[in-house]
């Protein structure tokens, strides 16, 4: 049996220089895991692979017991659809979109917009009164829980966060982790999540540290 | 080459083309629904209707047979059509799923009931090119069957493997839908001057809407009020004027189709229970909703082509203007009319409506002389034996048009007695000229003048 995410003596060579080094790693359903290391580690590396955003020079990965590296193209945009959710340091928020449209893009490419729907999603993370604003009007806080409405309205298997807090004080840091929290506590999200930041890793119930493209330390948070 | 024997060759290319298409067709549909087997019956049809080419060679092939022929086209024409609208509107939901024993009979006797008319038609009209030239049929038979055979090997050729994707767009509705449309496209009966099936369609409503007000007049006993007569015609007359038959066969073509074009692009989605998350429900209806247009691709073709044709035959402008000459008076000699086949700025054989007006014991009789679609000559009188006389008939693109009542009347039916064509009047038909005896003119106007009640009061 193969765990919920499992990738395997993963290799990712950039021209010549090399971001992972047959990287082997499985996260359960339902866990909350944080990626930690130095920039340059090859942290994003490895999210983008699990995500099916980019594949591995060699070794495979799998989600859900389905083989990442066999999907083509097409299928692969599909599964990434419909089980893959992501958050970015940066926003990648369409900007002259308003809050709840650029949560109905994501319906847009998944099927069929529902703008209650959207409304909805959006509410859940506490942004019911920023329906109406475009991203230059939200705060930094305010765009990444748009975000995260918007990573989570096609009911994906799994949110990849990549440095989701990167570029957020700490009160708006301690916000969108407490709305992860309740993600994983409240409705059993499986959550990957890559952070350079020690207090923000330990909010996740597991901790991997990764150091030259290899994983150097795999152990439950102190949390 | 001879252009009667390109006739030919287009009619074999029609024809093979037809058959190609429809065996690659079912072929991918059975195929695809697991029933490949069937074909062995669409075979057997096939055969069932060669048979019939085979007993169309002792068929008579006047006007007569070719008429019965283009009827029987287009019965079966309408019954695929009623076919392919009740199974839209009525969807089984499992075609071809049932191991039902009336599969291969139902496949048998369409595919037979398909191809017969068009076959047997086809083989009609080669032997009249034949006649028409004076030559052997045989070379004309071989002409048509070089290029049925060469279309269908160019077909089969490209057609090697079933057709990807068939089930996306096909079920058994619109598999009926496609062979209608086929159908519609390419079984028209006088060949290749008429392919399409519409200006038939439009000329058998004429006929039905007609004859039911007929029957329904003489069953409520109507003619025997005068005023009432007139004031029904006027109004039934719209029903069967150019203009409303032609939208009326617009309406029943196109019509169901573009009803179930949008009865299944704007219907609900129904959610079935059990979907819980917003976009599990949302990606139902994103299949169910591409699922439903792809198989309403097949409908709005039907509705594109039939209006497309329909308007190419001058649907939406018959009737437009008629085409209305002035009696050229002549005076009877020796008890014969003598009207001259050509003159200055005339020629009676060039497919215009001419009229000539003889005095008959005081009473103006309006002749009428068009040459017909197949090369003869009607000569009628300038009335029929129902509406009144005064005005006559004028001519549009392929009518002759009751100026009371506005019936159009295919001029190749034109010296067939009866309902409202112009009375047929022998003639004689001389190097030089058109005689009809006067007691002849007598004799017909007889019938005319029978229903005069009519007259004056309008
Ligand atoms: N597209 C790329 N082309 C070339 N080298 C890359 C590319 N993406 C990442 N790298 C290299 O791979 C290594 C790992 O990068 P990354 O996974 O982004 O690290 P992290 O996210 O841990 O900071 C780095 O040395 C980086 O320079
Ligand atoms: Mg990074």
């Amino acid at each position: 049996m193969t765990a919920f995410i499992e990738i395997k003596d993963v290799l990712k060579e950039y021209g010549t220089a090399t971001a992972l080094r047959g990287v082997s790693f499985a996260v359960e359903r339902g866990q909350w895991c944080a990626v930690v290391g130095a920039s340059g580690s090859g942290k994003s590396t490895m999210l983008n692979i699990i995500g099916g955003l980019d594949s591995p020079s060699s070794g495979c990965v799998s989600m859900d017991g389905v083989d990442l590296c066999a999907l083509g193209e097409d299928p692969m945009a599909r599964f990434r659809r419909e089980n893959v959710g992501y958050v970015f340091q940066q926003s990648h928020l369409v900007p002259y979109l308003t809050s709840v449209e650029n949560v109905m893009l994501a319906q847009y490419f998944h099927s069929l917009t529902d703008e209650d729907e959207a409304r909805e999603a959006l509410a859940r993370v506490g942004m019911d009164h920023r329906l109406g604003h475009r991203p230059s009007q939200l705060s930094g806080g305010e765009q990444q829980r748009v975000c995260i409405a918007r990573a989570l309205i096609n009911s994906p298997k799994v949110l990849l966060a990549d440095e989701p807090t990167g570029n957020l004080d700490r009160e708006n840091t301690t916000l969108i982790l407490g709305l992860l929290k309740r993600l994983h506590t409240e409705e059993h999200f499986t959550i990957i999540m890559v952070t350079h930041d020690a207090y923000v890793a330990g909010w996740a119930g597991r901790v991997v540290t990764m150091e030259d493209g290899l994983i150097v330390k795999d152990e439950p948070s102190d949390r | 080459m001879n252009p009667l024997i390109a006739e030919a060759a287009i009619i074999g290319c029609k024809e093979g083309l037809k058959l190609a298409l429809v065996w690659y067709v079912c072929r991918s549909f059975f195929d695809a629904y697991g029933r490949p087997g069937l074909m062995r019956f669409f075979y057997f049809g096939v055969a069932v209707a060669s048979g019939l080419f085979v007993l169309s060679f002792f068929m008579p092939h006047d006007m007569a047979a070719r008429d019965t022929v283009a009827r029987l086209t287009g019965y079966v024409f309408f019954l695929f059509f009623m076919a392919a609208v009740a199974l839209m509107y009525n969807r089984p939901g499992k075609a071809l799923s049932g191991v039902s024993g009336l599969e291969p009979l139902a496949v048998l006797f369409a595919t037979a009931l398909y191809f017969s008319p068009d076959i047997v038609g086809a083989s009609l009209f080669v032997r009249e090119l034949a006649v028409l030239s004076g030559q052997v049929a045989g070379i004309y038979f071989s002409g048509a069957f070089a290029f049925v055979f060469l279309i269908a090997f160019f077909v089969l050729l490209l057609a090697k493997r079933p057709l990807k994707g068939v089930r996306r767009f096909l079920g058994l509705a619109e598999l009926f839908v496609f062979l209608a449309l086929l159908k519609f496209l390419g079984s028209g009966t006088k060949g290749f001057g008429e392919i399409s099936l519409v200006s038939s369609v439009q000329q058998g409503l004429v006929k039905f809407v007609h004859d039911a007000a007929h029957q329904s007049l003489l069953f409520l006993m109507v003619p025997d009020h005068p005023l009432l007569v007139t004031t029904t015609w006027n109004f039934i007359g719209f029903f069967f004027s150019g203009p409303f038959t032609a939208f009326l066969a617009l309406l029943i073509l196109a019509g169901p189709m573009l009803g179930y074009l949008y009865v299944t692009l704007t219907g609900d989605i129904p959610i079935p229970e059990g979907m819980d998350s917003g976009a599990e429900r949302r990606m139902y209806r994103a299949e169910k909703r591409a699922f439903r247009r792809r198989r309403s691709v097949m409908a709005g073709a039907f509705a594109l082509l039939v209006f497309i044709s329909w308007y190419s035959v001058g649907g939406g402008r018959a009737g437009a203007t008629l085409e209305l000459p002035e009696p050229r008076p002549i005076v009877p000699e020796a008890g014969v009319v003598s009207m001259d086949l050509s003159g200055p700025g005339f020629d009676l054989m060039d497919g215009r409506l001419y009229k000539f007006s003889v005095n008959l014991e005081g009473e103006t009789v309006v002749l009428l002389v068009i040459r017909r679609p197949d090369g003869k000559l009607a000569v009628t009188i300038d009335a029929c034996e129902i509406c009144p006389p005064d005005e006559g008939y004028g001519r549009s693109a392929e009518y002759v048009v009751c100026v009371y009542c506005m019936t159009p009347i295919p001029i190749e039916t034109l010296g067939m007695p009866g309902g409202c064509n112009p009375i047929p009047l022998e003639a004689e038909i001389t190097d030089s000229s058109v005689l009809v005896l006067m007691e002849e003119i007598a004799a017909k106007w007889r019938f005319v003048t029978s229903s005069k009640s009519k007259e004056g009061i309008r």
